[in-house]
This record gives C-alpha cells, sequence and structure tokens, in this order.
C-alpha cells in the first residue's frame, strides 16, 4: 500500500484515496472552437511516461480536496505532493 | 443516559448524544468573517477543533467546518449565516449522520481494528475524516475519548464491525 502525504492533512493510506488521472492537462481555452484534433488530445492522449509521472489525486475519504503527486511509475515510489492549481516543484523534476 | 453498544472491561462504546451538526464551507480567505458570524473563532489549523459558546467547530478541509452543538441551537446558528454578505454554504446534516462515543483504556484499539490511521497523530481536540473498514467516519478526539460518526445507513455495518473488533480484542 502506498502511503500518500496530502498536503493538508499529511501522510494518509492509499485507501483514503482515489486516482484521478494525470495532472496538468489543460483545457483549450475556446473549447467550442477548437478543432478536433486538440480537443481528441485534451480528451484522450496522455504521457504514459516510464518514471515521474505527475496526477491528481483526491482524499475522498478525507478532507475531500484534489491534489497532485509525483509518483514514478517504475518503483511506484511517491516522489512528492503538492496542492491543485500550483506548477509542478523543482522537486518532482521536469514537467 | 445515551444507550450502550458495547463494553470490553473499562472500555465502552455508546450512542452520542442526538446533537446540531451544521456543515460550513466557505473560502479560507473569509475565515475572519466567518468567525465573526458563528460567533467564535475557527480554526485555520486543518484536523483541529475550536469551541465557543456551546458549539464546537472542525476544520476537516481547507474550506470547510463542522459546526456541532446543541439541537436547540441549530436555528438560531443557521440564521446567522443567512444573511451574509460572502459566499458560503451552510447545510444541516444533523439527521445525516450517527454518531458513537468510545471511551476507556482500548478505545483506540477497537478503532485501530477498523482505521488505516495513525490515531496517535490526533490530540485532543484533533478531527479528521477518515475510514473504518470500507466506511467514511468522522473521527473526533475529545477528552474523554473518541467519538465516531458516520452516514446513518451505515450504521448497522459499522456496529458490527466495532462488535467484531471487541470480540477479537477480547479472545485470549
Amino acid at each position: 500500500m502506498l502511503l500518500i502525504e496530502c498536503p493538508h492533512c499529511g501522510p494518509r493510506a492509499e485507501i483514503e484515496f482515489r486516482y484521478s488521472g494525470e495532472a496538468h492537462m489543460v483545457r483549450p481555452a475556446a473549447a467550442a472552437a477548437c478543432d478536433d484534433a486538440t480537443w481528441a488530445a485534451y480528451l484522450y492522449l496522455r504521457d504514459n511516461v516510464r518514471g515521474e509521472h505527475a496526477e491528481r489525486w483526491r482524499h475522498t475519504h478525507g478532507c475531500g480536496q484534489f491534489f497532485n503527486v509525483v509518483r514514478d511509475t517504475l518503483t511506484d515510489r511517491v516522489v512528492t505532493t503538492y496542492p491543485a492549481g500550483h506548477a509542478r516543484s523543482a522537486a518532482g523534476g521536469e514537467i | 443516559m445515551s444507550d450502550l453498544i458495547l463494553t470490553l472491561g473499562d472500555t465502552s462504546a455508546s450512542r452520542a448524544p442526538d446533537e446540531a451538526q451544521l456543515l460550513l464551507h466557505g473560502h479560507p480567505r473569509d475565515r475572519a468573517a466567518l468567525s465573526a458570524l458563528a460567533g467564535f473563532d475557527l480554526s485555520d489549523t486543518m484536523l483541529a477543533s475550536t469551541a465557543g459558546s456551546g458549539w464546537h467547530a472542525l476544520h476537516l478541509s481547507p474550506d470547510e467546518w463542522l459546526l456541532v452543538g446543541p439541537n436547540g441551537g441549530r436555528g438560531d446558528m443557521a440564521a446567522r449565516f443567512a444573511e451574509a454578505p460572502i459566499v458560503l454554504s451552510l447545510v444541516d446534516i444533523s439527521d445525516r449522520s450517527v454518531g458513537i462515543d468510545l471511551t476507556g483504556p482500548l478505545a483506540d484499539d477497537l478503532l485501530a481494528g477498523g482505521c488505516p490511521l495513525d490515531l496517535a497523530t490526533l490530540s485532543p481536540g484533533g478531527c479528521t475524516r477518515t475510514l473504518f473498514g470500507k466506511v467514511t467516519v468522522l473521527l473526533w478526539r475529545r477528552d474523554d475519548g473518541w467519538r465516531m460518526s458516520h452516514a446513518r445507513s451505515y450504521d448497522a455495518y459499522v456496529v458490527d464491525l466495532l462488535c467484531a473488533v471487541a470480540e477479537d480484542l477480547a479472545s485470549p
């Protein structure tokens, strides 16, 4: 089981959380006007990295907040966590 | 006298008294204004509680405080927020949740039978939502023991699990 540091509640067991996909996916500004390829990329294209991956988690059975986790997909180690809306920190490597 | 659910030596679990529970959501930057409306200071420390004029405020999330107080004061407290000039939400969840009070030397062990949380991280007054078995519960460490509250519809499950943990603890 992962021990995940919620930015608001501190370290908690993985079963308190819900995974919510890759982080920092930016919705196209003019959603109605953008072309199909851009929209499809926003909806479906993900990096699927081997290594450090920034992803969203929600502390479902806790404070209820979404936040970001950098997790190594190779080792499953949680590298860092930071609040939603913040840029990926230097500690978490490159975007 | 509240209803007894189980006893284990000097440890017991009993029905918590019926109290008003109002769930307050507001922006953290409005905390001072929200405190003024509530009539006492709302904590800005996560997972901590404050008290004033018979009410307690449990800081469960950056934008969320649970106000717990006497049933008779429910209407008065809700009315204070009705005309507030700031954006907030106040929901009366008194009937949604039920509480269990756990007191005695084995209270922590009873909870640990279903909670993934390190209970030592909560000092008196500390509060958090976590899991008990499969159910989201609110844990609140009070001076005389723990208050666990959860959705009314899950109560049978929570009580059964609590009794199962107690049986395990009682067996040699």
